[in-house]
């Protein structure tokens, strides 16, 4: 990596941490990630399905 | 400005701290926050969020230093903490919260902290108090806060709700919220079928405790989170907290007015003619009424003065009084307070966290039918009480109820008369020394008396 490239991922890493004065807890980020994740896909399927559901529907009328 | 009067529990976030100048309260943005706090008026998320009410609003004072900045936020009648809310008051916070992330999340901010103690009830409304909370929200990034809601909101909310609406009090045991494992224990196991619970609980006290201790893990370290699914966490604590549910009933007091009333029709029309033209011509600033039930007299109160704060023990009247006035606009605060032990200070330095005392000065007190609960039910010696109200403020409108009364007699029937002092003398002999009597008047079709009192 160039030294402007170390340079922008340090700046990025440093001052977007600068403000999180909390501790977050390891194992709360780890389940946080996962949460996400199954939540994120769950929405995507439900919204499938009722696209789905809307698809047959209309056909129905 | 010397900045040098800080408020003893502004100190955790270096963004920026509160302090008190001639009366006044100011937050000084400290220079390191000065380019989010840009932000955040730059991005329209202050306007957005003060617009709808969700968060103070601030007016900046002109300094010729601009290293920082001083804010005067808009004042708040009375402060109040989280074991002091109902439990639809902390489901209302936890909301707003999460609304206010959801929102600053689209403009590109994120909440750095999800502390309950960011939020407060003004007239009765849940406002998000900290401006400095917000961060430049960098996508892939985990929410820091995230582990704070759970403590602070959820884990309350779900314990009030699943199983005993009392363990609210375990807020005021862990200030920074309750511990994962001990919410994840107390809960019935019929919580494991929760989803959200499940989830933001249950597993997440177990990948806490998995996790402890580890220095560092390149899990963690490399977790990353898209903006959708951020929003779709957040939707779902959403949902999570909307389908937590409490009904409110089958307390102590609950039904009072109805099953233990002493009053007929005219008598409670009297009084509340009698305590509505005496604060008609006190006109006062901020009144506390102590024992509020489910508000009567605070509304007759709210149309006299600028702000109420109906105090009560009873975790339902605080609950029922909370949603029948969030249906208008009044400018009533209903909170839970237990008069015979009441909010201490706590956290750091026992300062942290304002007690009951010195949470701001009333104008007046409304004492009605308070006074046999807590000279009989709970031993208070009349003196006491009334140096009590006296250190809360100068003015005071109290009844007297005597030991004719029925309800004192359903007080004294399970237990020996030990009091007694407890007659209309023994009352007027008690504040002699600290109050004077400015009137007295006797309730119609009743043996109740109504004082008002100011303080010597």
């Amino acid at each position: 990596m160039t030294n402007k490239g170390l340079l922008l991922v340090y700046f990025f890493v440093i001052t977007s941490n600068v403000h999180a004065y909390l501790d977050p807890g390891t194992g709360s980020i780890i389940i946080q990630g996962i949460i996400a994740a199954v939540l994120s896909i769950t929405i995507a399927v439900k919204t499938y399905w009722f696209k789905i559901k809307a698809f047959f529907s209309k056909k129905e009328k | 400005m010397t900045h040098t009067n800080r408020v003893p529990g502004s100190f955790r976030d270096p963004s920026g701290f509160m302090f008190v100048e001639k009366g006044i309260l100011y937050r000084r943005v400290n220079a390191s926050y000065l380019e989010e706090y840009s932000f955040l008026i730059n991005s329209g998320l202050y306007k957005e969020l003060v617009d709808s009410s969700q968060l103070i609003s601030h007016i900046e004072v002109e300094s010729a230093d601009t290293s920082f900045r001083i804010l005067q936020p808009e004042r708040i009648a009375n402060f109040s903490y989280p074991y002091e809310w109902s439990f639809s008051q902390l489901k209302d916070a936890a909301l707003l919260t999460l609304d206010i992330q959801e929102k600053a999340i689209l403009k590109g901010m994120i909440l750095k902290d999800a502390s309950a103690y960011n939020v407060t009830f003004n007239n009765g409304r849940a406002i998000f108090l900290d401006t400095l909370s917000f961060d430049k929200y960098v996508e892939g990034r985990p929410w820091i806060a995230y582990r704070q809601f759970c403590q602070h909101f959820l884990a309350p909310l779900a314990l009030m709700s699943k199983k005993d609406i009392r363990l609210n009090s375990l807020i005021k045991s862990y200030i920074d919220g309750i511990p994962l494992d001990i919410a994840s224990s107390l809960l019935p196991l019929s919580s494991y079928l929760n989803l959200g619970l499940f989830l933001h609980i249950h597993i997440h006290a177990k990948s806490q405790k998995k996790h402890s201790g580890e220095l560092s893990s390149k899990r963690a370290k490399h977790m990353k989170i898209s903006r959708k699914s951020m929003l779709a966490m957040i939707a779902g604590l959403k949902s999570t907290i909307r389908n937590l549910k409490w009904a409110p009933g089958g307390t102590e007091w609950d039904d009072y007015y109805s099953s233990n009333n002493n009053y007929n029709h005219t008598s409670m029309l009297d009084k509340e003619q009698k305590v509505n033209l005496l604060l008609s011509s006190i006109k006062p600033d901020l009144v506390w009424d102590l024992g509020a039930n489910f508000g009567n007299f605070s509304r007759v109160a709210s149309d006299h003065s600028k702000s109420v704060v109906a105090w009560d023990i009873d975790p339902s009247c605080v609950e029922r009084n909370y949603l029948s006035l969030k249906k208008h606009e009044y400018n009533i605060t209903p909170l839970l307070m237990d008069l015979t032990n009441p909010s201490p200070s706590i956290g750091w330095d026992c300062n942290e966290r304002q007690s009951f005392f010195d949470r701001g000065r009333p104008s007046i007190l409304l004492a009605l039918g308070l006074v046999h609960h807590l000279a009989i039910s709970n031993n208070i010696p009349l003196s006491n009480m009334f140096e009590s109200f006296a250190r809360l403020s100068d003015k005071l409108i109290i009844e007297f109820v005597p030991k004719s009364d029925s309800q004192v007699q359903k007080l004294l029937s399970s237990r020996e008369d030990i009091f007694e002092n407890y007659s209309k003398e023994g009352f007027e002999d008690a504040f002699l020394n600290i109050y004077e009597l400015r009137s007295l008047e006797k309730i119609k079709d009743s043996e109740r008396s109504l004082y008002y009192l100011e303080k010597i």
